[in-house]
Parts: structure tokens; sequence; C-alpha cells
């Protein structure tokens, strides 16, 4: 969302932050030492597969895992350490600075209130609001979501607003009092393309009234390429590039990355029928049993094993300005070569 | 809500025919198993035997007896018990009261028990007190109610008054009433005590460990985490989201249980004296008292339906996703 005012203000500072699960079979490390911050009205994009520890980050950070996860590091919000915080100050941070939407608006509305009472409910905790000021603040920000006839709306259940309607009422509640940062975890990803292009508009709207700071999961390369200042890229619960998005795009240094990148259909390449799309080979790996070295290594048309590859766990360095890679090799990675196989 | 209206209206229309084919099918296997003018029979009065025959008009086929039996039941006449000569449409009522006070005080503190041990359960998941309720509730839900009803009697009210040294036992086991007593003070406190905790041991086993695993469903729930998500406090979320949400499934569940209730009292009954209807049953049976066993069947099976037609009511009440259907 380039038109809105990045200021390098660190609204939310991550900095190796990790998270293990004890499980029968051994420590799963779902996220492993992320390093990132969000300036003031900054989108942050946050790009991998499924299992790759996107949402179990996000949870961290609002501090809603379960007493089996295992969280080190830190996360400050302003400043403000968040990890190891009392259960009270963050009850008092979620939802009022730091808020978050959910991938599925169904599931994560409560099916046996109205949509008017839990946008209410947001607003209730955090402010001083009762009776019909409260219940008017609510049709507003119903309003400002785009909802049609919010009075009317107000008094209706989730079970009876379309998909895209539902997605909109729970940015409605997450924006409930203006929050610094947003945490939108997959929005768009069970709505059809218009309606996911009408929610990212809401999204970027409430961002330049309010600069608020978005970070932005998703597994799809166009929404990010389409809305995010800057992208990190995750693997296997490791962050693997992290850097401005058009550097991401089109200077990435990352086999991953690229593989990724490679693997998107496109409009404006000539293809026959016998031409396929790209695909990473083989599958991500087992977060309990992770390889040795680069977690990518087994995957990567670059690895040089054995070697590097597989004997050290590449760090992430610095590969231009404010474009970090963990990859041992960042410079073999540019040209298009190994990507076709 | 003119949906909840049309809801509830259709659930009453559709229970009408059940009741009406109910009836039928109970009044049906009743004339067949019983002579209802037995008792005349042994008297060797022929002519009490006719006037009883004439009146049942036992000679009809049973449809034609059923709808003799429909016209004067809507006019208020249940016939005679065999038994005791007294009227069906007196004895039915007063037995019933008992069993309903039985019914109210045991569903009362079953409800608010089971509620309270499976919403602690669920919510402190493997700790000591949730093996405790658990095990708790297989040995509750393993134990016969008539061994029950006796251990407790034993160990609540016999054992207790010797060692004390008292005229009275502190829990009485005959009735609901010791005496000229009356009303619902001490006295009634004091005799319902047994008797119901009697008939509420399997009750709050089974409906606490209904409600530990519904409640645990819903905390897992996606709208739970959204709830966390906004700040709400972790109170107001088990109780304004979690809680709401998980006794949907228990109140159908109640409802249909308590229907059950009406003619399933037996044993405690029994054990405690209780005239009501499970004791009436018994009785009826025993003398081979048909006009009143009808009665006792379908008015049973009246509850059944009417209970059902409840849980299905509260079951939209309390969700909303429901009343379209």
């Amino acid at each position: 969302m380039s038109d809105a005012v990045v200021s390098a203000e660190p609204m939310l500072e991550v900095s190796g932050l990790t998270v293990d699960f004890l499980t029968d079979d051994g420590l799963l490390h779902a996220v492993d030492h992320v390093t990132f911050g969000i300036a003031r009205g900054e989108t942050v994009g946050i790009v991998g597969e499924s299992g790759s520890g996107k949402s179990v980050m996000s949870m961290a950070i609002m501090g809603l895992l379960p007493k089996s996860a295992r969280v080190t590091g830190s996360v400050k919000f302003r400043g403000q350490e968040l990890l190891g915080a009392s259960e009270r100050d963050l009850q008092r941070i979620r939802g009022s600075e730091i808020a978050m939407v959910f991938q599925d608006a169904l599931a994560s509305l409560n099916p046996v209130h109205t949509v008017g009472a839990q946008v209410a409910e947001a607003v209730a905790i955090h402010q001083e609001l009762k009776g019909s000021e409260l219940r008017n603040a609510a049709i507003a920000l119903l309003d400002v979501v785009g909802i049609a006839n919010p009075s009317a709306r107000f008094e209706q259940y989730p079970h009876e607003f379309s998909g895209g309607m539902r997605q909109r009422a729970m940015i409605a509640m997450a924006i409930a009092n203006d929050p610094a940062v947003l945490i939108a975890d997959e929005p768009t990803t069970a709505l059809d393309v218009t309606i996911q292009a009408q929610v990212l508009e809401v999204l970027e709207r409430i961002q330049q009234r309010t600069s608020t700071s978005i970070m932005l999961i998703t597994h799809d390369l166009g929404v990010v390429a389409g809305v995010a200042d800057s992208v990190m890229v995750m693997y296997a619960g490791s962050q693997v590039e992290r850097g401005s998005v058009e550097e991401i795009f089109y200077e990435s240094r990352h086999p991953y990355t690229k593989g990724l990148l490679a693997s998107l259909p496109r409009m404006d390449r000539r293809v026959d029928k016998s031409d396929r799309l790209h695909q990473i080979e083989g599958q991500p790996p087992s977060l309990v049993f992770l390889p040795t070295g680069c977690a990518f290594h087994p995957r990567c048309p670059f690895a040089e094993t054995p070697g590097a590859c597989d004997g050290e766990v590449p760090a992430l360095q610095v590969v231009g300005d404010g474009h970090y890679s963990a990859c041992h090799f960042p410079d073999r990675i540019g040209s298009d070569e190994g990507m076709k196989s | 809500m003119p949906s909840m209206l049309t809801y509830i209206s259709r659930r009453l229309l559709f229970s009408i025919p059940v009741i009406l084919v109910a009836s039928f099918l109970l009044f049906w296997m009743v004339r067949s198993t019983f002579d209802p003018c037995v008792k005349m029979r042994a008297s060797k009065d022929v002519e009490a035997v006719t006037r009883c025959e004439t009146r049942l008009h036992l000679d009809d086929p049973i449809p034609t007896q059923y709808l003799g039996w429909a016209s004067d039941a809507a006019h208020g006449d249940l016939g005679e018990s065999s038994r005791t000569n007294e009227e069906v449409s007196a004895m039915v009522p007063r037995a019933l009261w008992y069993t309903v006070q039985l019914i109210f005080w045991g569903v009362l503190i079953s409800a608010f028990a089971a509620v309270a041990l499976g919403v602690y359960s669920a919510l402190k998941q493997y700790s000591v007190l949730d093996y405790t309720f658990t095990g708790a509730s297989f040995v509750g839900l393993a134990m016969p109610p008539f061994w029950f009803g006796l251990m407790a009697i034993e160990l609540l009210a016999i054992m207790p008054k010797q060692w004390l040294g008292l005229d009275e036992p502190l829990f009485y086991f005959v009735g609901l009433h010791s005496g000229a007593e009356k009303g619902f003070g001490a006295d009634y406190a004091r005799h319902l005590v047994l008797p119901v905790m009697t008939l509420t041991v399997q009750i709050i086993a089974s409906w606490s460990r209904f409600q530990r695993s519904s409640m645990l469903d819903v905390m897992s729930a996606d709208y739970v985490r959204t709830a966390r998500a906004k700040g709400v406090p972790r109170r107001d979320v088990v109780v304004h989201h979690a809680l709401r949400n998980a006794l949907v499934p228990l109140v159908t569940v109640m409802a249909l249980d308590i229907g059950a209730l009406f003619g399933g009292l037996i044993i405690t009954e029994t054990i405690f004296s209780i005239p009501g209807m499970g004791q009436l049953f018994v009785r009826s049976l025993q003398a081979g008292d048909a006009e009143v066993l009808v009665v006792w069947t379908v008015v049973t099976a009246g509850f059944i339906v009417v209970f059902n037609l409840l849980a299905d009511v509260l079951y939209g009440l309390m969700d909303p996703r429901v009343r379209v259907t």
C-alpha cells in the first residue's frame, strides 16, 4: 500500500521469535528465530506455504498460543515487551492496539450472537460506550467496511451474511479501536477474486485513514505484490528472505522465493499445452525432523551436498539495501538458471 | 420473531398426530393384554360382567373401542381403576404430582451440578480434579440406583442416627411428608434429600460428561479465539462465548432425558415409598388394572412427545441457525 505514509518509527519489533511444541515424536519447531519489524503505516506481507509457521507466529505475537507452546525471543510493541507480559496487560493490548483478522470468517464469528453484538463487544471492551452510543459506533464501523444498510445488518446473525460480508464484519471488529497494528491472517483465502479485491481495498482504505501497520499473512503472492511494502518469506518455520516488494519479486536472492515466483501462472507468457507450470520438487520437511543445515537443501536446485548446504544452517545475510537472504550462495541466484528442470 | 413462531407452531402441529397414533397403539396393546373386567369375572356375578363389558364395548373391534375410549377421555372420563375402584382421572394426576416434585428438584440440582462440573473439567482438562470427576462419574453411571438408594439410607439416615443418639434420623426415607405435615418446609426438605440424591447421581454423571465434552469442543473453536483476540476477559470468553454455545446440545439432551423420567422413577419411588407414577405403574401392572395402565402409558408417552417438542423449541431459541429450516 505504497500511498500510505511509511515512517521509520517501529510499531512492532519481533526478534529471535521461536515457538516450539513438545509432541510425542519430539520437539516441533514451528517458528525458528524470526526477526522483523513493522513501521507505522507499513504493510508487511508474510508469505509461505501451509505449515511454514506464519499463523503460529501471529498467534505468538498476540499471546494466544496454548500453554503447551514454548515461546522465546522478543516481541516489542512500541518498546513494550509482550512475551511474558501479564494476561491483564495483553487483554488491554489485544483488540485495541494489536488486532487480528482471521481466515475463516464463518467459523471465526460466534454463531449465536448477532454480528452487531459482536462488533459492539469489540468496542465496549476498550471504550466507555453504552446503549445507543455503542450501537451507533458499531453501525458506523459496519458502514466503514462497506456493509450496505448497516443498521439492518446489525441485527443479523453471521449465517445470514455472505462470505465477503462476513470478512468485512471481521475487519469491522478488528478496527473497532483504531489499532496500531492489524494482523490479517489469510483474510482473503476463502473468497473469490472480486470479493478478495474488495476486502483488500477495505484494508487499504483503513490504513490510509489511521496509518495502521498491517501484517498480511498469505500464501498468495499476487495479493502481496498488490498491497505490501515489504515481504518476508518463510519456509519450515524460518524466514528465508526479507526485503522490499520490488527486491523480492525482481531481485530475489533465495532459491525458495525464486521457486515460488516461477510457480505463478503468467498471463504474459505464451505456453503450449505441453508446457507445465513450474513446481518445486519434493515436499516441505517435517518440523520435528528438519534436514541438517539449510532446511530447503533437499529441494534446492543450487544445493552443494555434501558441503555448506547440508552442513550448516545459513544465517540471514545482507544481500542489498534492506534485503536479507538466508542462503549460503545468494550470488548464484539471480539468473533463471537452474529453475527450469 | 415471526420465524420462531412459525417454527414452534409447525413443531406443535407435528406432535398432534404422534400423540394420537401413540395413544391408539398403546390402547390396542393394553386392551389385548389385560381384561378390564377381570375383577367382575372373579366375583362370578354374571350381570356385573355383562355391565362392565357393555360399558367398555368389549364386543366391538379395537378401533371402535378406541373411539369410545377417546371420546370419553375427551370429556374427562378416563374410566375407573379395577384395583381401587377410584376414578383414573384422580389417581394419575395425584401420582404425577409426586413424580413431578422429584423430577423438579432432581433436574434443578443435576443441571447446576452437571454444568459446573463439566465446565470446570473442560477448563482444567487433565487436572487432578478433572480426573477425579471423570472417575466419580464412571462410578455414578455404573452404580445401580437401588443399591445407591439403600446405601444412602443406611449411611446417611440410619447410622448417623445411631451414632449421634438422635430420636429421629436427619433424613427421612419414607414418603415426602411425615404424618400430618404439609407444605414445603424443613420436614419436606428432610424427606427429599435421599430420593433426590438417588435420582440425581446417574443424571449428574451423564450430563456432566456431556457438558465437559461439548465445552472442550467449543473452547477450541475459532470464534473463541476471535473473542480472545478482541481482548475479551477470560471470564466473559468462557461464559458469553463458550458456555453459551456449549449449552445448546446439553439443553437438548436434558429435555429428552427429562421427558423419559416421568415413567422412569420406578426404583427410586419404590425404595422411598413415594406414591408417584413409578409406583402406580408397578401396582397397576401387578393387579392387571387395564384402565389405569392405558392412561398411564398414554400420559408417559405424551410427556416424551412434549419434551421432544420442548427440546426442538429450545434448540431453535438457542441456535439462530436452526430456525431457518
